[in-house]
């Protein structure tokens, strides 16, 4: 167990630094630069070169690939050129935002997959079943940004249920802790939603398709023939012999709830870590670009190492392989 | 001098209108006119306003955005407070932190007065000290501020007493008291503690030493989500601030900002699309302003190479796009035709200028007479095998930019001349606009009131400079050394004249159109008057109407 555990954590590892180091020469060398973006476009050469050196960007590129490697593992992950900060400070203030969206859209993306999958698998063939495939191809199926401008329209804009957007209302700071909560997970309740909404398709489907499999094994065949409630059966035995593939399919919700809340935290003024990749990315701001997708690949990859680690728990077959 | 590159123009509107706008922010349709203006301005109250993106940092000269300035504009007080009326003259300056200017018989030197009941926010004054400090800030190269440039023709500053300083000028010309005055003015005593070398990573250290003299202080800032500024108690003007505070939100989606101000969640959002006004005009809660900005847009031909360097081909160019169609398609009454690099809300153009008229059959003549005919009948006119095609290029994300270049396609097909789009991010654009690496490109300049054409039309910034389509006429470039020597607004407006008629005459520009701003307003938020400089140039005069509330 402890052998498979040290060479995926080896292999995660080795992948975060291959996919940071292709990372930057790729930023590094794609056309604009920051002061592209200032609103001062006219710069003469001696501004333009003074920026250049108080950015580090008149140094060779291997060179500044070394400085960003060094202070990636030992310090401040460099300063935003946008915001003049440490790297690391502006993403300690992004990233619970985010955790935040993403966990809250995780749980929904389980409980509502789970709950329709297994609706499902239990009436194969039946309208319910039916409805709740054709449903979850369609929600699979729309930009996760079109569902979140449906769902502010109708529901923040026509119907004023929710507020347009952003995390908290005017004069937050001045509420009591259970008013901030509530005032918060109002804010909360859309983006997260969509997002949870949007992933639950899939796990619905997942789910359905391998219970369905399960479930026409011998052994549930068996359990039935002795008597054990159908209760039993779907949650005791096909459940947990479903848990594997659920289990990796958690590992891979990650990106695509970190990828999908890029989009969602644009649309919903959410201010995440996502929002902030795209500022970073429109403005050149190539420290925090790097940043922020440094710390999206350590989360990608220690969900997957996470999710390998669970599988090993959950499944014999694999920690003993 | 400031020159900014545009890259969301908003544009707009007939001449007429933009007069009345110049006179003062107006609202130009009909269901908008001044609904909700009137009354006795009231004390206190919370305005919410829409913003695209967080400022960034609370230091004005690390600052790189439009909002970052004018967010910086409302902590910090300027020298002089330039204003918006250039319709008939140079701007004026109104006094500020000086509250008095003098300049000397040669020109070369000014002195300024300051106020002497200006208080930083911990109660120490604001002096002459803070103001030659400032300088040495602004020009030092570690603190690689983005508007150096403007000082460079400031050969010292001294300051005489607690409250006189004199700068020294190496040139003296027409726009010098706008560069002087470039850039807010910065508290030596608490900033002057941190070497200018840690500037660019200490963000942090100038939120926690903030100090402040301008009208508001800032009360809470939460990266992403919002900015909250407050009245600043211990600002001069007694009674102003008349607002409590301030709400910046940061909403990125345009649209969302719309939605939010109709559903009463916001009370002002900036720059709205022309179809998305009678959304506004039907509401009963909000108000539309529309106003001059400092942009036009255009499409420049790349004369660093044929068959572009020919000023007869680029005429045949510009007759066969049809900018009115194009700006009434884009902007209904929101705009207007540009003509020249002078925007036509601006004292210095050159008024017998006309955009040149949409005339299919004379490019057609003229490309004929250029010896361009479609010799093999493939509907692209040739001359000696090279096919009459380029591409036009410009930025993706601008729905605007790239409608306009594809009804532009069309025109020009229509002449024989084929025009492959090209649609790129916009780093990529300015990259290729900087390197001459394009054929045609559609982008758009935002421009201050100093007029200083060289950096776009003057030889020596081809290479360094954004000349992006390598214009250059010897006459021109002599008329623009003058006009940046000049030191009288008729000398200047002579000598700018000769610069429009030039470039009218060789076209290294299409000029396409000169946008209006469009801003939504909620009628319980009075006497807002954004200008051209700045939407919000009288914040601290804003008021909010009683028994009003957002959602």
């Amino acid at each position: 167990m402890i052998g498979y555990l040290a060479r995926r954590a080896a292999t995660a590892l080795a992948l975060v630094f291959l996919v940071l180091t292709v990372l930057f020469f790729l930023v590094r060398l794609a056309p604009g630069r920051p002061a592209a973006f200032y609103d001062n476009q006219l710069a003469t050469a001696d501004e333009q070169e003074n920026l250049r050196r108080a950015f580090g960007l008149d140094q060779p590129i291997p060179i500044q690939y070394l400085h960003w490697l060094e202070s990636t593992v030992t310090g401040n992950w460099g300063v935003s050129f946008s915001k003049h900060r440490p790297v690391i400070h502006v993403l300690a203030e992004s990233l619970p935002q985010t955790l935040l969206l993403a966990t809250t859209a995780l749980f929904l993306q389980y409980l509502l997959g789970l709950v329709l999958g297994i609706t499902s698998a239990r009436r194969l063939g039946s309208l319910g079943d039916h409805l709740i495939r054709l449903l979850s191809l369609i929600v699979y199926s729309i930009p996760s940004f079109w569902l979140g401008l449906m769902a502010l329209l109708l529901l923040s804009y026509r119907l004023p249920f929710f507020p347009g957007g952003g995390m908290n209302s005017v004069g937050a700071a001045t509420m009591s802790p259970w008013g901030y909560a509530l005032d918060l997970a109002h804010h909360l309740a859309l983006p997260a939603g969509v997002l949870g909404i949007a992933a639950a398709a899939g796990v619905a489907r997942h789910v359905r398709n391998d219970l369905a499999d399960v479930l026409q094994e011998d052994y549930i065949r068996t359990a039935r023939a002795k008597g054990v409630s159908e209760h039993a059966v779907v949650w005791v035995h096909g459940l947990k012999n479903a848990a594997a593939s659920l289990t990796q399919l958690a590992g891979l919700a990650l990106p695509f709830l970190l990828s999908g809340a890029l989009v969602i935290e644009v649309v919903f003024s959410w201010p995440g870590m996502g929002r902030l990749t795209f500022d970073a990315i429109t403005a050149r701001d190539y420290p925090l670009i790097l940043g922020a997708t440094t710390l999206t690949a350590l989360l990608v990859v220690g969900g997957s190492f996470l999710a390998d680690v669970l599988l090993a728990v959950v499944d014999p077959r694999v920690r003993d392989a | 001098m400031k020159w900014c590159k545009d890259r969301s123009v908003a544009p707009f509107s007939t001449t007429a209108l933009l007069v009345l706008a110049a006179l003062g922010c107006r609202s130009d349709h009909p269901a908008g006119a001044a609904r909700g203006e009137g009354g006795e301005p009231q004390q206190g109250g919370t305005a919410i306003i829409g913003a695209s993106i967080d400022p960034g940092g609370l230091n004005p000269l690390l600052s790189e955005t439009k909002f970052a300035r004018e967010v910086h504009d409302l902590l910090f007080l300027r020298l002089l407070d330039e204003q918006a009326d250039y319709s008939d003259h140079p701007p004026t300056f109104e006094p500020e932190l000086a509250e008095s200017h003098t300049w000397a018989e040669d020109g070369r030197s000014v002195e300024m007065r300051l106020r002497q009941d200006v208080v930083w926010s911990d109660g120490t004054p604001v002096t002459a000290e803070d103001v030659v400090w400032t300088h040495e800030a602004q020009i030092d190269p570690d603190v690689a501020w983005n508007w150096s440039q403007q000082k460079d023709g400031i050969e010292r500053i001294e300051a005489q007493g607690p409250f006189t300083v004199v700068f020294h000028l190496r040139e003296p010309h027409s726009a010098s008291l706008a560069d002087l005055n470039e850039g807010v003015i910065l508290p030596k005593h608490v900033w002057g503690r941190l070497p200018f070398s840690e500037w660019r990573s200490q963000g942090d250290w100038f939120r926690e030493n903030l100090v402040v003299d301008g009208p508001f202080r800032v009360a809470d800032w939460r990266a992403g989500r919002e900015i909250v500024l407050e009245r600043n108690t211990d600002y001069y003007r007694q009674g102003f601030p008349r607002l409590d505070s301030v709400v910046f939100r940061f909403i990125p989606e345009k649209a969302n900002q719309l939605e939010q101000l109709l559903s009463a969640q916001l009370d002002y959002a900036q720059s709205l699309r022309p179809e998305w006004v009678d959304r506004v005009v039907e509401s009963e809660r909000v108000r539309l302003i529309a106003y001059p900005t400092r942009h036009y847009a255009y499409i420049v031909w790349n004369g660093c190479k044929e068959p572009f360097s020919d000023p007869r081909l680029r005429r045949a160019l510009t007759v066969a796009i049809d900018r009115e169609s194009i700006t009434e398609a884009l902007y209904s009454d929101y705009a207007t035709v540009a003509a020249s690099p002078i925007l036509s809300s601006v004292w210095a153009f050159n008024r017998d200028i006309e955009p040149l008229p949409y005339d299919a059959t004379e490019a057609r003549r003229i490309l004929e007479s250029l010896g361009w005919t479609d010799s093999d009948g493939d509907g692209v006119r040739d001359r000696n095998g090279e096919r009459l095609s380029f591409k036009l290029s410009t930025n993706s994300d601008n729905r605007i930019r790239v409608d306009a270049i594809t009804m532009a396609k069309t025109q020009l097909a229509q002449v024989g001349v084929e025009a492959e789009l090209d649609l790129m991010e916009f780093g990529t654009l300015i990259d290729r606009n900087n390197d001459h690496d394009f054929d045609a490109s559609l982008s758009a300049w935002a421009i201050d009131t100093s007029l200083d054409l060289r950096p776009i039309f003057h030889i020596e910034s081809i290479g360094n400079g954004s000349n992006y389509g390598c214009y250059s006429n010897p006459e021109v470039d002599d008329l623009l050394d003058q006009a940046r020597r000049a030191r009288d607004p008729e000398t200047l407006k002579r000598l700018l004249a000769g610069v429009q008629q030039r470039i009218h005459e060789e076209q290294p520009y299409t000029f396409l159109w000169e946008p209006m701003q469009i801003d939504g307003v909620a009628n319980r938020l009075r006497d807002p008057s954004p200008n051209a400089l700045s939407v919000f140039a009288n914040l601290e005069e804003w008021w909010i109407s009683p028994g009003s509330a957002t959602r």
